[in-house]
């Protein structure tokens, strides 16, 4: 398994009266090159979750581990952990920036990292901090900006006289120049017209295709229904269940936790209720419905 | 990033019902007897040890956390340090004469105990100083504060001074703090996941990656300000106009006996000021009690 989380529990500051868990007792398992949806409604953990992928969030008990990386704030456990290690790698999880690396991390609008004179000055950020030279960053940097689709009249300006959708593509290319095997993303569709949504995820799927493990934090069904092989969905810090997007859009308890349900599986309900007969397990998609309702 | 004075207390104790001008008025009456000079040094630890007891009775009535207090006392610590070097170190300005040597170096110069108590008496006024602040944040919310500023500045009217349009910009300042910290959390760990470490690394690299927090806060300050006066431009704001306010101050009778027994005390810390200060033999009354020290 490249990421597995073990009874991951996680409270905001514990000393303040009013605290609450935002992660109870998560325990999930995803393996190298999976496309992974990680849904639920808004305040359900989803990004406290992903956020502990990295280092960024540890967890108060239980740990999370990406390939040899243990992430817990619980120093026993983390002990016991390392015994089970080679020293080689007991060495290596003590420079957080190796797991960085590993797992690169794009938060929710992710336009309001760029800080850089210029767009490639950006880019070039990360893979600089990973320690890579000057010219072998500039190479990366300049691969990802075009696999995002910035050309090179964008490369010299100012990534502050971009637009929303630029901004957006410019900071996704920053977390994929440092060429992550795991990459997480926040919400990377929220706020983009369909077209921009289109271009994010088309980029993604590339990314995807080269064999690296995608896992999608989303509100838009339609996107899982597309794009995602499994589903996780979480509730009320909890996960509660684990599935392919087509049974989690056919089930009945799709409701109880808050998603929307993509216009296809809608309208198959729909036909459904009001008395259509023929079996519609098997349709996923617009194509297979239009045979179904051909036949 | 914690806050420097403590949070709102969710508590509903007298304190936090006061008016929030009589909180302020009795603030700034504490924080003048605070100053006040008290005779020689043994007066004004006592007195000040006095005072400091009401203060800690003040803050047992607010429900003020004692804990949060003493982590707020902690930062002082160099402040302490500093205070005792300058008191005790540098030399004495005017007559000495009078003053208790603790040591004598062999080419005449003098470390005095008079030194120890300054700085001491410094540090014990700040101390106070932080209790009071601490009381007065922790039971009153940011938004009564700048009406009661608001208040106090009435009178600049007649001089056609802008107060409305100066409240209206402190309690937008005050409203944005918690939202920018936020803000700057987020952006803190959009960076780290790029690599960026903030806590380690020499002053250059420390200058370095604080411009990527820096930058995209500002940037993002900006437009948020922009936002912000359109959206206060759409609702009608006019910052001259007449406005009308949804909480009303009123002065009700728990206000008025507040401020009479801030009145009393404030009086009676006045009294000693002026005896201690002006009457013969009272700048010394431990002497003139009880017969002991005569620092």
């Amino acid at each position: 398994m490249q990421v597995s989380c073990n009874n991951v529990t996680f409270v905001y500051d514990k000393k303040d009266p009013n605290h609450y868990d935002a992660l109870k007792d998560i325990n999930l398992e995803i393996s190298k090159g999976e496309f992974v949806a990680l849904v639920g409604k808004t305040g359900s953990g989803k990004s406290t979750l992903v956020q502990t992928l990295n280092a960024l969030i540890k967890p108060t008990s239980g740990y999370t581990k990406v390939d040899y990386f243990i992430v817990t704030s619980d120093k026993k456990l983390f002990k016991e952990k390392m015994k089970e290690l080679s020293e080689d790698e007991v060495k290596k999880n003590k420079k957080l920036y190796l797991l960085r690396k590993k797992v690169g991390l794009v938060f929710q609008f992710p336009e309001y990292q760029l800080f850089s004179v210029t767009v490639l000055k950006d880019v070039m950020f990360g893979p600089t901090n990973f320690n890579l030279t000057e010219e072998e960053a500039k190479k990366v940097s300049i691969e990802a900006l075009k696999s995002v689709g910035i050309d090179e009249s964008y490369f010299n300006k100012s990534p502050f006289e971009l637009s929303g959708g630029e901004k957006r593509r410019v900071a996704i290319a920053g977390i994929l120049a440092s060429d992550p095997d795991i990459l997480v993303l926040d919400e990377p569709t929220a706020g983009l017209d369909p077209d921009g949504k289109k271009e994010i995820m088309e980029v993604i799927k590339k990314v995807h295709e080269k064999g690296k493990t995608i896992i999608l934090v989303t509100h838009d069904m339609d996107v899982v229904m597309n794009y995602a092989k499994k589903v996780v969905v979480l509730n009320d810090s909890k996960l509660v269940k684990i599935t392919t997007p087509h049974e989690l859009f056919d089930s009945d308890d799709i409701e109880k936790y808050s998603l929307e349900i993509p216009t296809l599986y809608k309208f198959k309900k729909l036909l459904v209720k009001k008395g259509y007969k023929k079996d519609l397990s098997n349709v996923y998609d617009f194509n297979s419905l239009i045979e179904v309702l051909g036949k | 990033m914690k806050n420097v004075f403590g949070k709102l207390t969710p508590y509903n104790t007298v304190i936090h019902r006061l008016d929030s001008r009589i909180k302020m008025l009795a603030l700034i009456g504490f924080m003048v007897i605070c100053f006040l000079p008290y005779g020689n040094y043994a007066n004004r630890f006592i007195i000040l040890g006095i005072l400091f007891a009401i203060i800690l009775v003040i803050m047992a009535i607010a429900k003020c956390s004692f804990l949060s207090f003493l982590s707020n006392l902690k930062s002082l610590w160099f402040m302490m340090i500093f205070l005792l070097i300058i008191f005790v170190f540098v030399p004495q300005a005017g007559d000495t004469s009078s003053y208790h040597p603790i040591v004598t170096f062999p080419n005449g110069y003098q470390i005095y105990y008079e030194g120890l108590f300054q700085s001491l008496h410094v540090f014990f006024r700040l101390v106070m100083m932080i209790a009071l602040t601490l009381i007065l944040t922790s039971t009153t919310p940011p938004m009564e504060m700048t009406y009661a500023l608001e208040w106090f500045l009435t009178p600049l009217r007649i001089i056609k001074f802008p107060t409305q349009v100066i409240s209206m910009t402190i309690s937008l300042a005050l409203r944005f703090i918690p939202t920018l910290l936020d803000e700057a959390n987020k952006i803190m760990k959009a960076q780290k996941s790029r690599g960026v470490d903030y806590e380690k690394g020499f002053l250059t690299k420390k200058i370095k990656s604080v411009t990527t927090l820096i930058v995209p806060l500002l940037s993002s300050c900006f437009s948020r300000s922009d936002e912000l006066s359109l959206a206060m431009n759409a609702r009608g704001y006019e910052p001259y106009g007449k406005r009308s306010s949804y909480r009303i101050l009123k002065i009700g009778r728990n206000d008025i006996v507040a401020l009479i027994i801030v009145f009393i005390i404030v009086a009676a810390f006045s009294t000693m000021c002026y005896f201690t200060q002006n009457v013969a033999g009272y700048d010394n009354f431990l002497h003139l009690w009880f017969g002991i020290g005569a620092f």
